[in-house]
């Protein structure tokens, strides 16, 4: 095992938009304190010297799209003013959706095979309000809010990261058809999947009837885009378990197809945050 | 000293103009009053649009093979892509070798200080009016210098690959790299 997760935050964002707050920049001003103090609690898990190791925080989001493709607001605007910040970001990443993280971190690992950190957050707020985003059709209710991660890579082997795409339209039985051939075998597995509700959730329960799985929390959260899989591995780590050292699968899938897993090593040393919603 | 060519361009005209076009305007639905004032929000552009999605998709996938063809040895492409996107990309763009942004420079800062070779492709080609971009596009590829033969014939060629499509004001500038 080469990827262990080194600490994981989760902050439910449920009431920050653009009227909320007063206007968009106003949001993002909240939205990048967020940010801000989650990474700085994240990064408390290693200590000040190894923090300036870290070349890399990516940003990734699934639906976080129009403010800044109409210019609205700037990946600049991300990063707090006038506060000292051990790893801004540094890279937005939006358009594998849902599998954004999973391809930053292919991207970032083999430039970089011999990088002792990277981070991740996961940001996906519906600043717009807009009802599309509320709930559809694809995923049943959406749950917002910000993920951030800290990974430490041991040693990188290219397996410990996917990053693809779907050949098919008919993509969830096909992502479970793939997850099911990386889990067979691997008895020392657990998967942590994207949340969905029963009528596409039952799609995992046919196809991956037999693999361990954390359970599906989309009864309690809703589809959180990205931060799915990260999310559910908080909840348990905040409960206190991951006792015994465990090797979870992450896997997350996109509307349009992509799709992405990394295989981490998690135990009672890494660290879980998971904050009251704002 | 390894060097940086720049070539920017500006899109003056449809990049297929004898093809029909699919009416693709591609926003996400709006249902609710709320809806609408939330969009309206946000700045629109006055730019022309000269191009739909699948044209945008097909102009970088012609660069890319373009670029392939010369055969240089290039192992990161960064592309600046805005969402939404309007369906599934090219498989071209997820190429391990790609990454695509929302903004390439942060990216291309970390390449350049590394001193490794890349491509970047940063256009602004807007394909609706919630896209904000003025039609230009840069393309910068850092590479040895010793091999420059094989790289001024990709810059004539990705030139000659851009005129063809529709772009104007063509030129190149080359800079000495400072890793």
């Amino acid at each position: 095992m080469s990827l262990y997760l080194t600490s994981a935050a989760f902050t439910p964002i449920e009431s920050i938009t653009f009227s909320s707050s007063g206007s968009l920049r106003s949001a993002f001003a909240h939205v990048s304190e967020i940010l801000f103090e989650q990474s700085t609690r994240v990064l408390g898990a290693i200590s000040p010297d190894i923090r300036k190791e870290i070349g890399r925080h990516f940003l990734c989001s699934t639906m976080i799209e129009l403010p800044f493709t109409t210019g609205a607001i700037a990946e600049s605007d991300l990063n707090v003013v006038g506060k000292e910040q051990y790893v801004p970001v540094t890279s937005f990443v939006n358009t594998y959706e849902c599998a954004s993280w999973g391809y930053s971190l292919r991207y970032y690992l083999k430039q970089n095979p011999n990088a002792r950190y990277v981070m991740v957050s996961i940001l996906d707020a519906n600043v717009l309000d807009l009802s599309f985003w509320q709930s559809n059709e694809n995923w049943g209710n959406s749950g917002f809010g910000l993920c951030t991660l800290l990974l430490e890579v041991e040693s990188f082997e290219k397996k410990d990261i996917t990053a693809s795409c779907a050949v098919t339209y008919n993509t969830t039985p096909e992502f479970a058809t793939i997850i099911r051939k990386m889990a067979t075998g691997r008895d020392d597995l657990i998967l942590s999947l994207p949340f969905f509700p029963e009528n596409i959730r039952q799609i995992f329960t046919k196809l991956l009837n037999g693999f361990e799985q954390l359970p599906d929390l989309h009864g309690r959260w809703g589809h959180c885009f990205g931060s799915d899989p990260w999310l559910n591995i908080v909840c348990h780590g905040v409960n206190g378990d991951f006792q015994q050292p465990k090797k979870i699968l992450a896997c997350s899938i996109a509307l349009n197809g992509y799709y992405c897993t990394a295989e981490v090593c998690v135990d009672q040393q890494s660290t879980f945050y998971l904050s009251e919603a704002v | 000293m390894s060097k940086l060519i720049e070539i920017t361009a500006t899109l003056v005209r449809n990049p297929y103009p004898d093809l029909p076009k699919l009416c693709a305007a591609r926003t996400l639905p709006l249902h609710r009053e709320e809806d609408f004032e939330a969009i309206s929000i946000l700045p629109v552009n006055s730019n022309p649009m000269m191009q739909n999605y699948a044209e945008h998709y097909r102009l970088i996938v012609e660069l890319l093979g373009c670029i392939k063809s010369f055969e240089a040895k290039i192992d990161t492409c960064l592309l600046r892509m805005q969402m939404p996107a309007g369906g599934r990309m090219p498989k071209e763009f997820l190429d391990e070798k790609v990454l695509m942004l929302q903004d390439v420079r942060a990216e291309e800062a970390f390449l350049q200080r590394e001193g490794k070779p890349y491509i970047a492709i940063e256009d602004t080609l807007p394909r609706h009016p919630l896209e904000s971009g003025n039609n230009k596009i840069q393309i910068r590829i850092a590479c040895e210098q010793n091999h420059s033969d094989l790289y001024w014939n990709l810059v004539e060629g990705i030139s000659t690959k851009l005129k063809a499509v529709g772009f104007d004001a063509v030129e190149t500038t080359v800079k000495d790299r400072t890793a």
